[in-house]
């Protein structure tokens, strides 16, 4: 069985996005920063692949991913990739509320928690990982102790401002175990484990 | 010469250097002495600090810690 691995690029003072994200600006005033380790993008994901090997370790294994969680708020604000984040691999999204009308592609709305939504990914992904997206969503993954694994991409950059990624207090003293660090030229690549008591 | 000001701090990925209720007689607040496991191993009831791992010179890769995979 795969594993929920959250992959989130972040500042050094933990925000995820710059002030004012919204659909027509997803990063945030200034976010595009956080992405700078990866390649300058196209159309195709390869156009994201990193020039270097730390970050291309990362990206491959992400892209190796057998299906995608992400939030609403991400999806929403990227129009669910086409309904194709990579390899046509299905696509998840928690939500209270599915949208009227058919989803795009192998888009796949789960409205009765995260855990099922967990659960119906790990399903699919068979023997791979599952890629998690999304701040909030990797929050909800966490307090409901189902997130495995964090890959943080740790840019070096104070935002000041901006979307958080651990916000509240919810999810409280959880134990993580470094299980590698690669240094790219333009991020801190750390994997940690998730320790649950 | 004027040499730089370093700041040093120990710091998790969520970003607190102390935990909730840091005051006179509880400096690091509630558990926060966790944050130095890894210098002195001061809270052995969670993992282990990674003794004498050497500190990153520019251009290094970072050591995994001790019992890792």
């Amino acid at each position: 069985m795969g594993r929920l691995v959250l992959y989130m690029s972040m500042s050094l003072d933990g925000f995820i996005a710059g002030p004012g994200d919204t659909k027509d600006n997803p990063f945030g005033t200034g976010g595009q920063r956080l992405h700078a380790w990866l390649g300058d993008g196209g159309d195709d994901p390869s156009g994201y692949r990193p020039d270097d090997d730390p970050g291309r370790t990362v990206f491959d294994e992400m892209l190796a991913t057998g299906a995608v969680i992400t939030g609403r708020r991400t999806g929403d604000f990227v129009g669910y990739w086409g309904g194709d984040h990579h390899d046509g691999v299905p696509i998840f999204v928690p939500t209270h509320q599915a949208p009227a009308g058919p989803p795009p592609g192998g888009v796949h709305f789960v409205t009765d928690g995260i855990g099922s939504c967990a659960a119906q990914a790990k399903a699919a992904a068979g023997d791979r990982d599952v890629l998690v997206h999304g701040a909030y969503t990797g929050q909800q993954a966490l307090r409901a102790r189902v997130l495995d694994v964090m890959e943080i991409a740790l840019v070096p950059v104070l935002f000041g401002q901006g979307r958080r990624m651990f916000d509240g207090p919810g999810t409280g003293h959880t134990e993580l175990e470094l299980v590698r660090a690669l240094e790219a030229p333009r991020a801190l690549l750390l994997r940690y484990e998730v320790k649950y008591a | 010469v004027n040499p730089p000001l370093r700041l040093y701090m120990t710091m998790p990925p969520d970003g607190f250097i102390a935990g909730p209720g840091d005051r006179a007689g509880q400096e690091l607040g509630r558990d926060g002495g966790r944050l130095f496991n890894w210098k002195d191993d001061r809270m052995s009831d969670v993992p282990g600090p990674a003794r004498g791992m050497p500190v990153p010179s520019r251009g290094a890769r970072i050591r995994r810690r001790r019992g890792s995979r």
